[in-house]
């Protein structure tokens, strides 16, 4: 209890001491607290209240009358205790109960008497006299409280009404119709970047200048609605300028302050909100539907929409179209019959990602899945949704595309392996291949840079300075100025050029590069590609050749041997040797006029096409072969003739040695008919001369057969016989072993 | 076993000088013919018996000579009636070859046959002994 009531109510309670010529006065259960206070004003003790309870108890029960024990012996079960302020025993009680006007309970007003005492009519009277003035005084003290504590909530609400409007985007505005004046508060100024002074005053007709014409119109009708008394209350949304210029969107409503004698308001008083997000979040999404619409009439794919809140499903008609189901089984149950047609090995994958996405705070799904038509054909089909989350972040709807990529897929599948195949070709190839990015100073370099030039791959970055890098000193100025003026003509779009190129082992390789250059439309070069050779080994080659070429030359012009080129299709000859001028005794000019059958005699023309054509049916075989060549001078001679491919002056041609072996011929058939001669001799003697031979041998080995007996001068004869014999069979036997040998080697050439 | 030597040779008397040789041995007849066509009349007439002949077949002769004579055997399937000793003067290294190429040829032998000769010819001795 705060000291001011206390100090109301003390004397009260000393006057109902006096009045009652009692001991003690206590005022019990007042306040939050039920404290009970005694005359005095002090608080009584816990222990004195305890004492002090049971009367308390039955004052209370007994409510509007006045509860008196004169002489105080037992109070139920316990024993009257001994009052220990001024040491009394309760003795003696009066207790008078205290109510409020509505009659609630506000406490008990105890006079403690330390010896039994006399009640009387007055002296009751007297007591509840009093007891309703205090009653009286705790009631105003109540009343107060209350007061006090609604008075602090009020000035709770109206903190946080000011804060409300102070962190909201809520301004207050009055307006006074009859003075012509606007008042608005500083965060109104603020909304449209101005200090609240700048704006002071603020004439109806200024603020009506700052909105936008438009709404203007709009803004004063609902007004005048409002002044006229036709609408209850008025909310309107409007453009105003802002001191920049911009607009900002405002949304304002309105009440009556003040009315005039005839009920017509003359001053107002309300609230605008600044809507400038809201309105153009609108605005957008407005937009946002609005291309929505347009795209979807415009698309091929399939647009849905689905709304999550109430799980439907819409499909543009796109989908109908392309997948072919049909919009009355999909109005009814379209989610459920979009993942029926996903086919079964994605539709786990499908549904789990897309309740995944769900969760968090995606914007954005999207999956790949192969998806059933009507006709029962899967499409591979790319779906993408963009998913609509309320204030708390729940998805509330997703709008999505459903794209048919089957063909796309098939394509990026033909472009991968084209892409392997360049790639295989990249890395196979001789030749180093680039791109050039011009623009971008970004490059692509094919494997074979590191590989065959023996470089790390060099920068990203490649610019006109940097491409001239490992060049040969001798070769940089020619090669960048040609490229300079190569990329300044706008025409022109082939690049080839030589030069030597420095290798990672520090050895110079011959390059042959060659690009094409792309240009955009003002012929602007944007990109080059281009491929680096290295041609040494060409050039080494190429060297050879015309040594060899050379050599070829002066062998094929100083041969000995008459020798000449000639057409394998014409049979033209092309080029003879002088030796073959020499031999066949016709001049350059006359066998550049003259063919193969020119030189031969007439029965060897046919025998001559036949195997030119031989040699055409089989154009890299090396021939050789004898033949009978004629002179210009008629005479005819045998020749051996070698004959190889060679390709002369871009034909496929032959060129032909030829030995002249006439004198060569003749030995051999003289030494055939020789040889003929010895064969015969050799015969004759195996068989013609050694027939007698043996027959003398038989004849006289009969005679000197023992049974014969031969004796004396005769015996002595053919003894002699015998041994001539012997000698001439050992004569023509090695004869015949002479010629046995002569033999075995023909045989064994032969084999 | 008789007639089963046949000796084929156009020169009377070297036929002579051999017969006596080989009378030797045998008292067998032993058939003649001075060429191969003659020869070879004979073995297309005769029939197939056991054993088959030996032949001591000469090679230069007229009419028909001993190459030829085997080539027609051979030609008309008669080479399993015989077998054949080559009795020639030859010395020629081409004839020692071409004997070579006859399977029923056993041995080449250089004439005149001696006693020596056919001692060393165990086939022959095999023919002489049976008769």
């Amino acid at each position: 209890m705060e000291s001011k009531q206390l100090e109301k109510i003390l004397p009260l309670l000393d006057l109902a001491k006096y009045i009652g010529r009692a001991s003690a006065v206590v005022l019990s259960g007042i306040g939050d607290k039920k404290e009970s206070y005694c005359a005095s004003g002090e608080i009584l003790s816990c222990e004195d209240k305890g004492l002090l309870e049971p009367f308390l108890a039955q004052t209370l029960n007994s409510l509007n009358n006045i509860t008196i024990k004169p002489n105080v012996q037992k109070l139920g079960s316990l024993d009257p205790g001994k009052w220990r302020q001024g040491n009394f025993a309760i003795a003696g009680y009066v207790g008078c109960p205290l109510s409020s006007f509505k009659g609630e309970s506000l406490g008990v007003l105890s006079l403690i008497f330390d010896a039994a005492f006399e009640s009387n009519s007055h002296l009751e009277k007297a007591l509840l006299t009093v007891a309703s003035q205090v009653s009286k005084v705790l009631e105003d003290c109540l009343a107060h409280e209350e007061f006090r504590l609604v008075q602090k909530e009020l000035e709770l609400q109206k903190e946080i009404n000011k804060n409300i409007v102070e962190n909201s985007r809520l301004s207050l505005w009055t307006c006074n119709l009859e003075e012509d004046i606007l008042f608005v508060d500083a965060k109104w100024a603020a909304f449209l970047g101005y200090e609240e002074e700048e704006l002071q005053p603020l004439t109806l007709h200024k603020w009506e200048s700052m909105i936008h014409r438009e709404d203007l119109e709009v803004l004063k009708g609902r007004w005048n609605d409002y002044l006229a008394g036709s609408i209850g209350n008025y909310k309107v949304s409007y453009r105003i300028r802002h001191k920049d210029g911009t607009w900002k969107w405002f949304l304002e409503s309105g009440n009556t302050l003040k009315r005039d004698n005839k009920g017509v308001p003359v001053q107002l008083v309300g609230t605008v909100e600044d809507i400038t997000k809201q309105k153009l979040d609108y605005l957008h999404l407005e937009n946002a539907l609005q291309r929505l619409t347009y795209l979807s009439k415009a698309t091929t794919d399939a647009i849905w929409d689905l709304d999550l809140i109430n799980e439907t499903l819409l499909w543009n008609d796109n989908f109908f179209e392309n997948y072919g189901h049909q919009p009355e089984e999909y109005a009814a149950a379209g989610l459920t019959l979009w993942i029926e047609n996903i086919h079964p090995e994605d539709r786990v994958r499908v549904e789990t990602s897309f309740d995944n996405s769900l969760l968090g705070d995606n914007e954005n799904w999207e999956e790949e899945y192969r998806f059933r038509k009507a006709n029962g054909e899967y499409r591979i089909v790319n779906d993408k949704a963009f998913i609509i989350r309320d204030a708390n972040g729940k998805a509330v709807r997703m709008i999505g595309a459903l794209c048919d990529i089957t063909e796309k897929n098939n394509y990026l599948l033909k472009a991968k392996i084209a892409n392997e195949r360049f790639q295989r070709i990249v890395d196979l190839t001789k030749e180093v291949i680039y791109d050039w990015d011009i623009i971008n100073e970004d490059v692509y370099w094919g494997s074979g840079y590191v590989k065959h030039f023996g470089h790390e791959l060099p920068e990203k970055k490649v610019t006109l300075q940097t491409r001239i890098n490992h060049l040969h000193p001798d070769d940089v100025h020619r090669v960048l100025n040609e490229l300079k003026e190569l990329l300044k003509s706008p025409d022109q779009n082939y690049f080839e050029v030589k030069y030597r190129f420095l290798k990672g082992d520090g050895t110079y390789i011959d390059i042959h590069e060659k690009a094409s250059i792309l240009r955009n439309d003002n012929g602007g070069p944007f990109r080059m590609v281009g491929t680096m050779r290295d041609v040494s080994e060409a050039n080494r080659y190429l060297e050879q050749l015309k040594e060899s070429e050379k050599k070829y030359n002066d062998l094929f012009h100083l041969s000995p041997q008459p020798s000449w080129v000639y057409d394998l299709e014409t049979l033209r000859f092309l080029d003879v040797n002088s030796a073959a001028i020499d031999c066949y005794g016709y001049s350059l000019r006359e066998f550049m006029n003259l063919t193969l059958a020119d030189i031969r005699p007439e029965g060897e023309i046919n025998p001559l096409m036949m195997e030119i054509e031989n040699v055409r049916s089989d154009s890299e075989r090396i021939y050789k072969g004898v033949f009978r060549h004629l002179k210009s001078n008629g005479e005819e001679f045998d020749v051996r003739i070698y004959s190889n491919p060679i390709t002369f002056k871009g034909r496929i041609c032959r060129q032909v040695v030829a030995f002249d072996i006439s004198e060569l011929t003749r030995h051999i058939k003289t030494i055939e008919s020789q040889n003929s001669k010895f064969n015969k001799i050799a015969w004759m003697q195996s068989h013609v001369l050694r027939a007698p031979l043996v027959r003398m041998m038989g004849l006289t080995n009969l005679l000197l057969d023992p049974e014969e007996n031969m004796e004396g001068e005769n015996k002595f004869l053919l003894e002699e016989i015998r041994k001539s014999s012997n000698e001439i069979d050992q004569i023509t036997r090695e004869i015949a072993q002479i010629t046995n040998e002569l033999k075995t080697k023909q045989l064994n050439n032969a084999q | 076993m008789p007639n089963k030597i046949v000796l084929v040779d156009d020169d009377p008397i070297i036929q002579y000088v051999h017969l006596r040789i080989l009378k030797k041995y045998s008292s067998q007849s032993i058939m003649q013919f001075d060429n191969g066509s003659d020869a070879l009349e004979y073995f297309k007439g005769s029939g197939n018996e056991a054993l088959p002949y030996l032949v001591l077949l000469d090679i230069n002769m007229p009419i028909m000579d001993g190459w030829d004579f085997l080539d027609e055997v051979y030609e008309q399937g008669l080479e399993s009636k015989m077998v054949v000793i080559i009795l020639t003067s030859s010395v020629d290294i081409l004839d020692m070859e071409k004997a070579k190429k006859y399977d029923n040829i056993i041995c080449f032998e250089q004439k005149p046959l001696t006693v020596d000769k056919v001692g060393a010819i165990p086939v022959l001795l095999e023919y002489l002994k049976q008769g």
